[in-house]
C-alpha cells in the first residue's frame, strides 16, 4: 500500500507545515494580549451574567439611623448607589453565602470588617435590607461598607470593580446552579460625595 | 475467500443483537435524570381548599395584584413592577424543631419569583412555624407588570414548601390565574395571625 | 452415601463449624454497627422516675397544660387552638466537666405514640407570648449552676397534642443518646 512507502520524515514535515499554516491563518503564535477590563460610566448599565447594574454615585455618610445601620465610633459608611435588575429566571441573592462581595467591590479600600461583603444592602424605597432581587424588577439599592473615618474623604477618587460569574451548569449535589468564581468584569470611577450626616435613606 | 453461507443462526444472532440494543436504548432514555430523581414531590390543590403535603398544610384564601401595598406593620413598599399579594394560611405538620416557611415562590412560565422579606413581620415569608399551629397572613411577590399580563400568567403556580431546598419532599402547588385579576392601585394587608382560625 | 460422607468428613466438619460462625459474626458486626450508628437513641425514663444522664440526675417535678381558651391562656396570649405545656425539672448536677460546669442541654417536647415519636416542638422562649418563669427557676440549662436547680421550660403545642408526651433532653457530649423523660 502507499503508506508503506512514505518516509516518516515527509509525514512529520507535512503535518508541521499544515499546523504552522493553520496558526498563521488564525493569528500567529504570539501571546494574545489580555482584553482590557472595560470602564463603565456612572449611569451606564453593565450587563453581567445574571444581574444588570447601573451605578449612579458613591458617597460617604455618617450613618442611616432610621434603618439601624450605624457604624462603630470613628467609622463612617461608604455608600454606592446603583439600580440592579435581575436578568435571570430565578430570584437572585445579593448578599453572597461565601461572605465576600459578589456584585461590586471598592478597590484599595480598607474595610472595617474582615470580609469585603457589604455591611448592608438597602433598598432606597423603604430602607429595608434586600437580600433577594426578583427577575425583571429593577430595584434601586445602596451598597454600604463600613470604613474608618480617615480612610476616605469627600472628593477622593474611588475605583469600584464590578464582579460577575459565568454559568457552569446545573448543580447535582446541592440545589441550584453552579457558577464560576467571581472575576472583575468592569470598573467604575467615582468622585466621592461627602454627605456628612445626610438624610439619605 | 469462500462465500459465507446464509445461516439461520447468524440471522438470529443479528436480530438478538438489535433487540438488545433497542432495549438498552429505551432503558437509557427512560432512566430518570438527577433532577428527576431529586425532584420535589408536588401536591396539587386549588385556591380556597386545604392542600396537604407530608409536612406542610396550606390554604390559599385570596390572590390580589396591586401597584402599592400597605402592610399591617406600617410598611408601605413601592416597586418598579407590581405586587402580587397572596393571603394564605400555612401549618407545619410532622417536622418538629423549628420549621420555617423557607420556600414560597410564584412561578410564571419559566420564571420564578420568591416571596419578599421587605415587609418584615408584615408578611409570613420565612416565618418560623410551630408544628400543628397555623400562621395566617400575606405573602407578597414583586413581579414585572408585563409578566402579570402575559399569556403564561394564566397558568401561574404558587409553590410552598418548608425547607428552602424543596427537593425530595412535599411541594404544594396551587394554580393561580394572574391574568384574570385586576391591578388595584393600592391595597392593605391583614396582620399575620398565629393560631387556628 | 456413607462412603461419600466418610471420605469428605474433614470438609464437612469444617463447614459445620465455619458456616454458623461466619453467619454469626457477620450478624453481630452489622447489628452492632446499626445500633451504634443510629442517629438518636432515647434513654427512656418512666413518668415520675429520676433519670441519670450525662453525670446529672434529672427528675420531672411538675407538668402543666394551659389551654388557650382558659383565662390564664388568654393572659399569656396563646394562639387560638393551642396549649402551653410547662415542664418543671429538678436538675442535680453530679460530676462537673473540665471547666467545672454542669451540662448544657437542648430541650424539646416529643409527642409519642407507643414509644415512637410522631411530632416534636422546640421551646417557646422566643415566641410572642408573655409567660413568666417561676421565681428561682431557670428557663434553660445553666452551665454555671453546680448546685441542684429547678428548670422550667415552656412549649406551645396544638390542642390536639396527645397525652403521651415526653421531654427530650439532648446533651451534645452524649449524642446519639438523649434522655427522654416521660411526662
Amino acid at each position: 500500500m502507499l503508506y508503506d512507502r512514505l518516509p516518516t520524515k515527509w509525514l512529520i514535515t507535512g503535518i508541521s507545515a499544515v499546523l504552522l499554516g493553520l496558526s498563521a491563518v488564525l493569528g500567529g503564535l504570539d501571546d494574545v494580549a489580555p482584553t482590557p477590563i472595560p470602564r463603565v460610566e456612572a449611569g451606564q448599565p453593565f450587563a453581567g451574567e445574571r444581574l444588570t447594574v447601573t451605578a449612579e454615585r458613591a458617597a460617604l455618610i455618617d450613618g442611616f439611623p432610621e434603618q439601624g445601620v450605624m457604624p462603630a465610633d470613628g467609622n463612617r459608611l461608604l455608600v454606592v448607589v446603583a439600580t440592579v435588575e435581575n436578568t435571570s429566571n430565578d430570584p437572585l441573592r445579593l448578599a453572597t453565602l461565601t461572605g465576600d462581595a459578589d456584585t461590586m467591590l471598592p478597590v484599595d479600600v480598607d474595610f472595617a470588617a474582615e470580609s469585603s461583603a457589604p455591611t448592608a444592602v438597602l433598598v432606597f424605597d423603604d430602607g429595608s435590607t434586600v437580600s433577594t432581587v426578583q427577575p425583571g424588577v429593577p430595584v434601586e439599592v445602596a451598597f454600604v461598607w463600613e470604613v474608618a473615618a480617615h480612610e476616605l474623604s469627600g472628593g477622593d477618587e474611588l475605583r469600584v470593580d464590578l464582579l460577575d460569574r459565568t454559568y457552569q451548569g446545573e448543580a447535582t449535589v446541592y440545589f441550584g446552579d453552579r457558577f464560576s468564581d467571581d472575576f472583575v468584569a468592569g470598573y467604575l470611577a467615582f468622585t466621592i460625595d461627602d454627605l456628612g450626616a445626610g438624610s439619605d435613606g | 475467500m469462500t462465500r459465507t453461507t446464509m445461516n439461520w443462526r447468524h440471522v438470529a444472532n443479528g436480530a438478538g443483537l438489535v433487540v438488545i440494543l433497542v432495549i438498552a436504548g429505551l432503558v437509557a432514555h427512560s432512566t430518570p435524570s438527577i433532577a428527576e430523581k431529586q425532584a420535589p414531590i408536588a401536591v396539587r390543590g386549588e385556591l380556597g381548599e386545604p392542600v396537604a403535603g407530608r409536612n406542610i398544610l396550606a390554604t390559599v384564601d385570596a390572590v390580589r395584584v396591586a401597584r402599592s401595598v400597605e402592610a399591617s406593620n406600617g410598611w408601605a413598599g413601592g416597586t418598579a413592577g407590581v405586587w402580587v399579594v397572596v393571603d394564605v394560611s400555612v401549618e407545619a405538620r410532622v417536622d418538629g424543631l423549628d420549621p420555617t416557611l423557607g420556600y414560597a415562590r410564584l412561578r410564571v412560565g419559566e420564571t420564578t419569583f420568591s416571596a419578599s422579606t421587605r415587609p418584615g413581620d408584615g408578611s409570613i415569608a420565612e416565618r418560623g412555624m410551630t408544628v400543628g399551629i397555623a400562621w395566617t397572613g400575606p405573602l407578597m411577590f414583586e413581579l414585572p407588570l408585563d409578566v402579570v399580563s402575559s399569556p403564561a400568567a394564566a397558568n401561574a403556580e404558587l409553590q410552598l414548601a418548608l425547607d428552602s431546598d424543596p427537593r425530595v419532599d412535599s411541594l404544594l402547588v396551587i394554580p393561580v390565574d394572574l391574568r384574570a385579576l385586576d391591578v388595584d392601585e393600592s391595597i392593605e394587608t391583614d396582620r399575620p395571625v398565629w393560631g387556628a382560625r | 452415601m456413607k462412603a461419600w460422607l466418610r471420605s469428605n468428613r474433614v470438609g464437612l466438619v469444617a463447614v459445620a463449624i465455619l458456616l454458623p460462625a461466619t453467619v454469626g459474626i457477620t450478624f453481630a458486626n452489622e447489628w452492632t454497627a446499626y445500633f451504634g450508628q443510629r442517629p438518636s437513641i432515647p434513654v427512656d425514663v418512666a413518668p415520675g422516675d429520676e433519670g441519670a444522664f450525662a453525670a446529672t440526675r434529672w427528675a420531672v417535678e411538675k407538668t402543666e397544660r394551659i389551654p388557650a381558651t382558659s383565662t390564664e391562656g388568654d393572659e399569656i396570649g396563646l394562639p387560638a387552638g393551642s396549649e402551653l405545656v410547662v415542664v418543671s425539672v429538678r436538675v442535680t448536677p453530679g460530676e462537673l466537666d473540665s471547666n467545672g460546669e454542669s451540662p448544657r442541654c437542648l430541650l424539646d417536647l416529643e409527642e409519642l405514640d407507643g414509644g415512637t415519636m410522631t411530632r416534636g416542638w422546640g421551646d417557646a422562649l422566643s415566641e410572642p407570648i408573655s409567660f413568666d418563669t417561676a421565681d428561682g427557676a431557670e428557663s434553660i440549662c445553666t452551665a454555671s449552676n453546680t448546685e441542684p436547680y429547678l428548670l422550667e421550660t415552656i412549649f406551645v403545642v396544638p390542642a390536639d397534642a396527645g397525652d403521651e408526651l415526653a421531654l427530650a433532653v439532648t446533651v451534645v457530649g452524649e449524642l446519639p443518646e438523649y434522655l427522654r423523660l416521660r411526662l
